[in-house]
């Protein structure tokens, strides 16, 4: 697999919470030869489960959200179109930003921004009102009212990026660079036996609160659920952030991290060569594994994490190289679940 | 003239680093047998042999556009950068920027919204606070890759979008650029043409360009700021993309010539050309430094109604540009002898 190919193809594809189905079609083909079964549930999540080699092994539950922050189109006037947010994005980053409405076929716009040269002194001092900022598609009022219903999703438009060779940028790393990752996960365990029965899911609307990983969870009764998700590395104007690029794999440690599983998990990294680096998470993870540890009788939950900078951003990042070593470990993981001695 | 725009907001060219613009501008006036001249703060003064004028008939467009200069390189790897020219520190957040000529991909990065608390997301960050992440790990390799004092500018194809509009960056003034180049390459009339340095930061170029070839009249080709958004104020909403060429009285450079200006507003009137009289007066232009050149030119501008001017998006219409190119060019059919 051509993993930069593949991190292309999956970011720029669009799938806000709730409209992940043009996603989770492609997850699916691309999960297709590489596991005995696939299906797409009601929530649109995609699961794929690899049979372990031997009679009634342990499931492994690994989710990786297919869903991405975005808009909704909420009103249109003079042609220009209101929105809300889908998750959380700081509105900050929006104006001048590119964004695609989908309507079929998509159409592209600008989001508003005052020009200087309009302004008053010192108005450039205090951001945008978040309110006043609306999407300029380049209709006339009755053309856009015509296109678009209200209710549009829409997401943000970029184009990706390899710088150095070592890291990627694009939009919605978070979470497709996870979805690829489990990708990889399947390609490193073809044709190989495995002592569990694996499932890997690209689950959806995570963003608003992991409702696809609590119902995959449910249907998949795992002994392990495991999310993978992306975590803050540091940037100069994040001085509290500990995680850095190319320095292991972030594996959590807290409530929603079951300690046992967590130590199999650095050991792993360890024994791998890659290194992990410990993220120390005092309660809710906000990730899927949140949901999935109290589903139905529970289960021993892990969160494993990609390092990424400019989260929430178009420009989001990641070093290729964390992206493979996550891959690794899940792999060997899932070959060796409990180690040495093989205690449950 | 649209797919010659595009190409043309493809290249770079923040004040003082115009060459890639001048490069490109050069070759498509040699190629259409004119002689294209470089003084020495780099403008371009192009003469058009051709039939004879009443008058001389001077047409200015400035070639650069807003960027940033990389100021220094932190430990760490990542860039430090000011602006050059007038851009909103909010419209470059989170944004795309290639560095330097062999357009190193960099972004220009906000911590993630996760990491803020609702103070700090009601301040803007100031630039010096921050910087551009080119994904090197420390100075030496940074070092590398990028001088101090490289350019930077936005990273943003340009797009056709809605009804007939075109976004990209520099639109200001690259829709002048353009508008020139067709000129020359299509009309046989004595004329002239500078394709000027510097506009950006502080209209540097065009006041010695004009001096050199001493017109009688002067047009300016601009890219001017549209306000029909609705976060505008009513009062400064100036002009809009889609209803033709924008044409000024005055700007806060300059007051045009009002015979010039009326007879543009004729010549629109009687070709059927789609004009706007801008409805505020707002930022500058060549215009003050043409208009006081030597013993003084008369001078009018035509401008296109440019949305986000100054931003990694700007936005105007494509039927627009059309318009622009008929007035200047009828303004100089009328001029022959």
């Amino acid at each position: 697999m051509d993993v930069v190919k593949v991190l292309e193809e999956l970011t720029t594809m669009y799938g806000p919470s709730g409209f992940e189905e043009a996603v989770a079609n492609r997850v699916a083909q691309l999960m297709k030869p590489l596991c005995d079964e696939v299906v797409i549930d009601p929530l649109m999540n995609v699961r794929g489960t690899k049979h372990a080699s031997v009679p009634d092994a342990p499931k492994l539950l690994v989710t990786a959200h297919t869903d991405e922050i975005g808009f909704m189109v909420t009103r249109i006037e003079d042609g220009f179109l209101y929105f809300r947010t889908i998750g959380g994005i700081d509105p900050r980053v929006l104006p001048a930003r590119e964004v695609t409405v989908m309507t079929d076929p998509p159409l592209h716009g600008v989001i508003t921004s005052v020009p200087p040269h309009l302004q008053t002194p010192d108005e450039n001092k205090t951001p945008f009102e978040r309110d006043k900022l609306c999407i300029d598609v380049g209709l006339s009022q009755e053309r856009a009212a015509k296109l678009i219903p209200i209710g549009t999703p829409a997401g943000f438009y970029d184009h990706p990026q390899l710088l150095q060779d070592k890291y990627f940028s694009s939009k919605t790393l978070d979470d497709r660079a996870c979805v690829v990752m489990l990708l990889r996960v399947l390609e490193l365990l073809k044709d190989k036996d495995i002592p569990v029965e694996l499932v890997t899911c690209a689950s959806s609307q995570e963003e608003i609160g992991s409702k696809g990983a609590e119902v995959a969870a449910y249907a998949e009764a795992p002994q392990w659920a495991i999310a993978v998700d992306v975590t803050h590395a540091k940037t100069p104007d994040s001085p509290s952030v500990t995680v850095k690029f190319g320095k292991g794999v972030p594996v959590a440690t807290g409530p929603n991290a079951t300690r046992k599983l967590s130590k199999r998990l650095c050991a792993i990294c360890e024994e791998l060569g890659v290194g992990s680096q410990l993220e120390v998470i005092a309660g809710h993870s906000g990730t899927d594994a949140w949901e999935m540890q109290v589903v139905a009788d529970g289960s021993a939950s892990g969160v494993i994490s990609l390092p990424l900078r400019y989260m929430h951003t178009a420009t989001e990042m990641i070093c290729l190289e964390d992206l493979e070593a996550g891959a690794k470990m899940i792999a060997a993981f899932a070959q060796d679940p409990y180690g040495k001695g093989g205690a449950k | 003239m649209l797919e010659l725009l595009k190409k043309l907001c493809t290249l770079d060219g923040p004040s003082s680093f115009e060459d890639e613009v001048r490069d490109y501008i050069r070759q498509r006036v040699e190629k259409a047998g004119c002689e294209a001249f470089e003084d020495a703060m780099g403008n371009l003064i192009v003469h058009k042999p051709g039939r004879a004028t009443k008058q001389r008939v001077l047409y200015s467009a400035h070639m650069d556009e807003v960027g940033f200069i990389i100021t220094d390189i932190t430990e760490d790897g990542y860039l430090k950068f000011a602006c050059v020219g007038g851009i909103d520190t909010r419209v470059i957040i989170g944004k795309r920027c290639t560095v330097g000529p062999n357009r190193i991909p960099g972004i220009i990065g906000i911590k993630a919204v996760h990491l803020t608390t609702p103070e700090e997301r009601k301040v803007v960050p100031k630039v010096k606070d921050m910087y551009i992440d080119i994904g090197c790990d420390s100075k030496e390799q940074a070092e590398k890759l990028v001088e101090r004092g490289e350019y930077a500018v936005f990273d943003s194809a340009p797009i056709e979008f809605g009804d007939g509009m075109l976004k990209a960056r520099a639109i200001d003034d690259r829709i002048g650029c353009a508008v020139m180049i067709k000129m020359i390459e299509e009309l046989d009339i004595d004329s002239w043409y500078t394709f000027v340095v510097q506009e950006e930061v502080g209209t540097r170029g065009s006041g010695p360009a004009a001096y050199r070839v001493q017109p009688d009249v002067a047009i300016i080709l601009e890219g001017t700021t549209a306000g029909d958004i609705p976060e505008a104020p009513k009062d400064k909403k100036v002009c809009g993309p889609k209803k033709g060429a924008v044409l000024p009285f005055m700007d806060n450079s300059a007051i045009y010539s009002p015979e010039l200006f009326k007879e543009l507003c004729a010549i629109g009137d009687k070709n059927g050309i789609n004009y706007q009289i801008k409805e505020y007066v707002s930022g500058g232009t060549d215009a003050g430094k043409i208009q006081r050149s030597r013993a003084g030119v008369k001078v009018a501008a035509i401008s296109a109604a440019v949305r986000y001017i100054h931003s990694p998006s700007c936005v105007a219409s494509i039927d627009d540009f059309k318009d622009i190119y008929r007035l200047a060019a009828e303004y100089l059919k009328g001029q022959v002898k």
